[in-house]
């Protein structure tokens, strides 16, 4: 049901291919695990097709000043942008499918041998209709995403929530290097190094601020399976980033109907 | 067409935080608070004008709330700690008293400061606290740890003053409180010693036959049993029961020494010891499990 004049900044052939599966009697295709197709169907919704959307990004230089602990704000948004580029690619994608989100999204950064600041962002993810119909989109008409498996997804249902969307908050930071007069002041003793774990409390606080606002943004309730990981680009040890990722969710409004779990001891061990 | 579509802008400048904060930050964390940007964020977070956020999966989140505790927030907590030295005589070996403090000190910093955030979260405990060590190149002899967890509330409890932290995650607080027990704190020992290589071990390790090498040995013993006490006194003094999920860990670095035809290889070890304290909180018996035998494929062996 790829709605007219919609998205215009796909290829062609991309074009073609959701054309094609959207088509009555379009074939589905998944990347969801036997066990998360059949509860997804189960959570009432079917399977349209695997969504992907990728940006090839040459990330800036920034210089940095040596003693100072300070946000890389241009290679903090350089990873927001290509994000933001592959994300909403991969979300017209599951527009044109007539989908109303995208299930087990998987955001993924590749460093190919393009050339040294070179970097592929790639968002890949099954696009998933509610087969009663009811719209689960976002408040402002975008189908939701969200990192959550097929299991997940049901039991988040079943509890009552849904997913909004997959929300981020990133921070590269340069941690400051130390002078000769901090050096000489901790020779020798035990002393916590408060520059640096400043530097580690702004850089992770930006990056969650950043994530929350996003979830507060698709007006959600909270954000599930929260990831903090730090990561490098190679920029060397005095940059790091730091990239907090997770599944916004807001209640549906229905009381939860998860089954009272039971204690079970599997005998096939 | 949704506002939406097509090759968005750039996404604007991030938004930043209130410009330099440093100095202000470190006074906070030096008086043993945490930094003012962050406890903004979570009294916003408490206030619900900021969503909530959770490390706990999606399975964990929803046993959590079947036993009536309500995830409030990721907590968090960390240290970057400076070790300093201790003086032996070369042929000496021993417990190194200064690394010792500051290993304990640097993962209590970041545990303290995780649990400050969950006070100011209003919860009443914290759960599957991970504590992770980097080692970072800033400097010499450094070492960062960070504790992560998400806090949890129980909307019918009192509030306390101090939340207590477990290492175990949501399943397992699931199980426990089934089977009437309650996680009281996270206990934490441990132990720095250095091991002079003498002439006897020298012997004995680069020896053609089968031989204990009694001194590393007896080392060995040394640094877990003063650590697996000092563990045993933390949960001691917070009246617990027992301790679970009991994480011992020992890591030996190699130090060489000497020189002149004198070289010798000698030995640091560190041993810590963490786990779960609990405390009994009724004596029913425990539930019987249902005996089940899964359809799904076995995981391929790790």
């Amino acid at each position: 049901m790829a709605q007219e004049g919609a998205p215009s900044d796909l290829p062609a052939a991309a074009l073609e291919r959701l054309r094609q599966q959207a088509a009555p009697g379009g074939l589905f295709t998944s990347d969801l695990s036997v066990n998360e197709f059949v509860l997804v169907r189960q959570a009432g919704f079917e399977p349209l097709g695997l969504v992907v959307g990728s940006s090839i990004y040459h990330i800036g230089y920034q210089p940095a000043m040596w003693r100072q602990n300070q946000e890389m704000q241009v290679l903090t948004q350089a990873t927001y942008h290509a994000r933001e580029l592959a994300m909403s690619r991969m979300e017209e994608e599951a527009d044109a499918l007539g989908a109303d989100g995208v299930v087990g999204v998987r955001l993924v950064v590749n460093r190919y041998d393009w050339g040294a600041d070179l970097a592929e962002f790639l968002a890949i993810g099954t696009a998933v209709r509610h087969a009663g119909g009811t719209s689960h989109r976002t408040h402002d008409g975008r189908p939701f995403t969200s990192d959550l498996s097929g299991q997940d997804f049901w039991t988040l249902l079943r509890a009552g929530y849904r997913p909004v969307g997959l929300v981020m908050g990133n921070c590269v930071y340069h941690v400051a290097h130390q002078t000769v007069a901090q050096f000489l002041r901790t020779v020798g003793q035990n002393q916590e190094m408060l520059n640096f774990t400043q530097a580690m409390y702004d850089a992770r606080e930006l990056a969650m601020e950043r994530m929350q606002a996003e979830a507060a943004e698709r007006k959600a309730e909270g954000i599930v399976g929260v990831r903090i990981d730090e990561r490098s680009h190679g920029w060397g040890s005095h940059v790091i980033e730091f990239f907090a990722v997770g599944t916004a969710v807001v209640a549906t409004g229905e009381a939860s109907s998860l089954p009272a779990p039971q204690l079970t001891l599997a005998l096939d061990g | 067409m949704p506002a939406w579509f097509g090759r968005r802008p750039p996404a604007g400048p991030p938004p930043s935080g209130p410009g330099d904060r440093g100095e202000a930050d470190r006074d906070a964390l030096a008086r043993g608070e945490v930094p003012a940007s962050t406890r903004a964020r979570l009294e916003r977070e408490r206030a619900r004008s900021l969503p909530w956020t959770s490390t706990l999966s999606v399975s964990e989140w929803a046993l959590a709330r079947s036993v009536g505790a309500e995830p409030v927030g990721l907590v968090m907590g960390s240290s970057v700690y400076h070790t300093g030295w201790s003086y032996l005589p070369s042929w000496q070996s021993g417990e190194l008293e200064a690394p010792t403090r500051a290993a304990h000190a640097v993962r209590a910093l970041a545990l303290e400061r995780l649990r400050q955030e969950a006070s100011l979260l209003g919860a009443h405990g914290v759960v599957a606290v991970r504590l992770e060590r980097s080692d970072r190149d800033w400097g010499s002899d450094l070492m960062e740890f960070t504790a992560v967890g998400t806090a949890v509330r129980f909307p019918r409890a009192q509030a306390v003053p101090r939340p207590f932290l477990a290492t175990v995650g949501a399943d397992d607080l699931y199980r426990l409180l089934q089977a009437g027990w309650l996680c009281v704190d996270l206990c934490l020992g441990v132990s720095v010693a250095y091991l002079a290589t003498d002439w006897t071990s020298m012997w004995q390790a680069g020896s053609w036959t089968n031989t204990e090498v009694d001194a590393f040995t007896s080392a060995t013993y040394t640094v877990r049993e003063l650590a697996m006490r000092r563990l045993a006194e933390t949960a001691r003094a917070a009246r617990a029961d027992g301790v679970i999920a009991y994480d011992i860990n020992l890591s030996v670095e190699r130090v060489e020494r000497g020189g002149g035809g004198q070289e010798r290889t000698d030995h640091v070890l560190e041993f810590v010891a963490m786990g779960t304290a609990v405390v009994r909180a009724d004596d029913r018996p425990a539930a019987l499990p249902a005996a089940v035998v899964p359809l799904a494929d076995r995981p391929p062996p790790a």
